[in-house]
C-alpha cells in the first residue's frame, strides 16, 4: 500500500469509527482496536489476494462493503463488553435459535448447538494470557448474521458427525469420493473373444470421451466451472444461484459479467433465474463445442463414433447422486 | 435433474457425471487447506471485493468440500431470507440483563456472570487490545 492509499485508508477508518462509536459508545471498542482489525484484514485478505499492488480504489471498495456496525459489535463482544453482549443477544439470539432448530431437524439438539456456539463466541480457551473469542475471526466482510449462520452450520455438522461416528467432512468426502469413483468406472470383466473385442472398442471410446471432457472442462473459465458445479454437482436451484449475483453491487456478479463474453445490455438489470440459465446455457454450448471438436479433430472420430462416446460414457457415469446426499446432510 | 434448454440432455448427464467424478477424485487426493468460516460467509453474503473473488472462485471451482459448504449455506440463506425477525424492544434497559445472562452463563460455564465478565472488565481497561482480531479459526485455514 503506498503512502496516499495509506493516508486515505486511515482517514476512512477514522470516520467509520467515529460513526460507529457515536451509535454505540458503550461497547468499549477503542479506535486502535477497530483500526487494527480492519488493517489486519486488508493486509491478510486484500493484499495477498493478488500479486498486483493494492490500489486506493480497491481499498475504497473494501471499506464501502465493510459491515462496520457489525464489526464494531463483534469487537465489543470479543473483548467481553457487557453492553455489546446484551445487544448481540437481543439482536441475534432468537434468529440463531430458529436457524439451529431448522438445521437440527431432530438430528442434533438445537439448544446444545446454540450453547456450544455461545461458548465458542465468548471463548474459553486462553492463549498467551488472552481469551480467544470466536468473534475475533469476524472481519466484517459479510453480515454478522451470515457469519453466524456459517458458525452454526459448522457446529451442527460437527454434532451430526459426532453422533454418526464420522470423523470429519473431509473424510466423508473422501470415502464418498472413492466409492463414487469405483461406481463410475466399474468395467465388467470380458468373457470370450467377441466380448473382448467389444471391450477394447468400449475402452477406446471411453478413453477418448474422458480426454475430450477434460479438454472441455479445461477450456472453461473458473466462474463457469463454479456455476456448473454448483448447479450439477451440488444441485443448487437456479433461484439459489441467482441469489449470489442478484444484487447489483455483488462483486461476483460484476466479476462474472466482466469475464462473460455475453455482455448484458442493461448492467443494472436484476439478475433472475433466467439470466443464470442463460449463463449456464452458454457455458454448456461451449463445453459441447470443445468436446465434439476434440473428438472429431484431435482424436479423428466420425459423427457416429462421437454418438457412441456420449452414449457409453453417459451409461457409465449414471449412478447415485452421492453429492446431493452429502450437501443435504 | 433439471436440464438447461436446448442442450443435449445426455451430454448434460455426461458432463455432470464427469464433474462429480472429478470433484470426488480431487477431494480424495486434496491435502490443501480450505476456506475459513469468515471467507465462506463473506462469499455467500456477497461481501468480497473483486480483488478477493478471483482466488476464491478458483478454489471453489476445484474444492468440492468448500463448495458443498457454500452450496449448503446458499440454500439456507435462501430459505431464511424471507423469515421476518420479531421486532426488538429497544426500550428494554440493560439492568435485568446481568441477571438473565448470569443464569445463561451459569448453565454454560457453571459459573456466574460476574466471573465471566471479569474478562470484560479487564479488556475494557485495556481498550485498545485486539489481539484476537484477524486470527483464523484453528480448525479451518484460509486457502487464499
Amino acid at each position: 500500500m503506498d503512502a496516499a492509499a495509506k493516508a486515505f485508508t486511515e482517514t476512512a477508518i477514522a470516520e467509520m469509527y467515529a460513526r460507529c462509536n457515536e451509535n454505540a459508545p458503550n461497547y468499549g471498542v477503542s479506535a486502535a482496536a477497530f483500526s487494527t482489525s480492519i488493517l489486519k484484514t486488508i493486509e491478510k485478505r486484500l493484499e495477498t489476494a493478488s500479486v498486483e499492488p493494492l490500489t486506493a480504489a480497491e481499498i475504497r471498495e473494501f471499506l464501502d462493503n465493510l459491515q462496520a456496525d457489525d464489526l464494531f459489535l463483534a469487537l465489543g463482544c470479543a473483548a467481553g463488553n457487557e453492553r455489546a453482549w446484551w445487544e448481540f443477544d437481543q439482536t441475534h439470539r432468537s434468529y440463531m435459535e430458529r436457524f439451529a432448530r431448522h438445521l437440527a431437524r431432530g438430528d442434533a439438539d438445537p439448544d446444545e448447538v446454540i450453547g456450544n456456539v455461545y461458548i465458542e463466541l465468548y471463548g474459553t480457551r486462553v492463549v498467551d494470557g488472552e481469551r480467544y473469542s470466536k468473534f475475533g475471526t469476524y472481519s466484517g466482510r459479510g453480515s454478522l448474521r451470515g457469519w453466524l449462520r456459517t458458525i452454526i452450520w459448522h457446529s451442527v455438522v460437527d454434532q451430526h458427525r459426532a453422533g454418526h461416528s464420522e470423523v470429519s467432512l473431509d473424510e466423508m468426502t473422501e470415502t464418498i469420493g472413492e466409492g463414487a469413483a469405483h461406481a463410475a468406472f466399474a468395467i465388467p470383466t470380458p468373457d470370450g473373444d467377441s466380448q473382448m473385442v467389444e471391450q477394447v472398442a468400449r475402452d477406446k471410446y471411453r478413453s477418448a470421451t474422458a480426454a475430450a471432457l477434460s479438454e472441455a472442462f479445461a477450456a472453461l473459465e473458473p466462474h463457469e466451472k463454479l456455476l456448473i458445479a454448483l448447479y450439477h454437482v451440488d444441485n443448487l436451484k437456479l433461484r439459489e444461484i441467482s441469489r449470489l449475483v442478484e444484487d447489483e453491487a455483488s462483486p461476483l456478479r460484476g466479476w462474472i459479467k466482466r469475464r462473460s463474453s455475453a455482455r448484458e445490455k442493461d448492467p443494472s438489470a436484476r439478475i433472475h433465474e433466467s439470466t443464470v440459465m442463460r449463463w449456464l446455457e452458454k457455458s454448456y454450448e461451449r463445453i459441447l463445442d470443445v468436446f465434439k471438436r476434440d473428438l472429431a479433430v484431435r482424436q479423428g472420430l466420425n459423427a457416429d463414433e462421437v454418438e457412441i462416446c456420449i452414449g457409453l460414457a453417459a451409461a457409465d457415469l449414471a449412478g447415485p447422486d452421492l453429492y446431493r446426499d452429502l450437501a443435504a446432510g | 435433474m433439471q436440464y438447461i434448454d436446448n442442450i443435449d440432455t445426455r451430454f448434460q448427464d455426461l458432463f455432470a457425471g464427469f464433474l462429480r467424478d472429478r470433484t470426488n477424485a480431487l477431494s480424495a487426493s486434496a491435502s490443501s487447506s480450505h476456506l475459513d468460516e469468515d471467507t465462506l460467509a463473506a462469499f455467500v453474503d456477497g461481501g468480497l471485493t473483486l480483488r478477493e473473488i478471483d482466488p476464491i472462485v478458483v478454489h471453489l471451482a476445484e474444492c468440492g468440500h468448500c463448495r458443498t459448504s457454500a452450496a449448503a449455506l446458499l440454500r439456507l440463506e435462501a430459505e431464511f431470507a424471507d423469515i421476518a425477525m420479531p421486532a426488538r424492544d429497544t426500550q428494554v434497559e440493560s439492568p435485568g440483563f446481568a441477571e438473565a445472562l448470569s443464569s445463561w452463563f451459569s448453565q454454560l460455564f457453571g459459573t456466574s456472570a460476574d466471573g465471566v465478565f471479569a474478562h470484560g472488565e479487564r479488556s475494557e481497561k485495556d481498550g485498545d487490545d485486539d489481539k484476537n482480531a484477524g486470527k483464523d479459526d484453528d480448525g479451518r485455514n484460509d486457502a487464499e
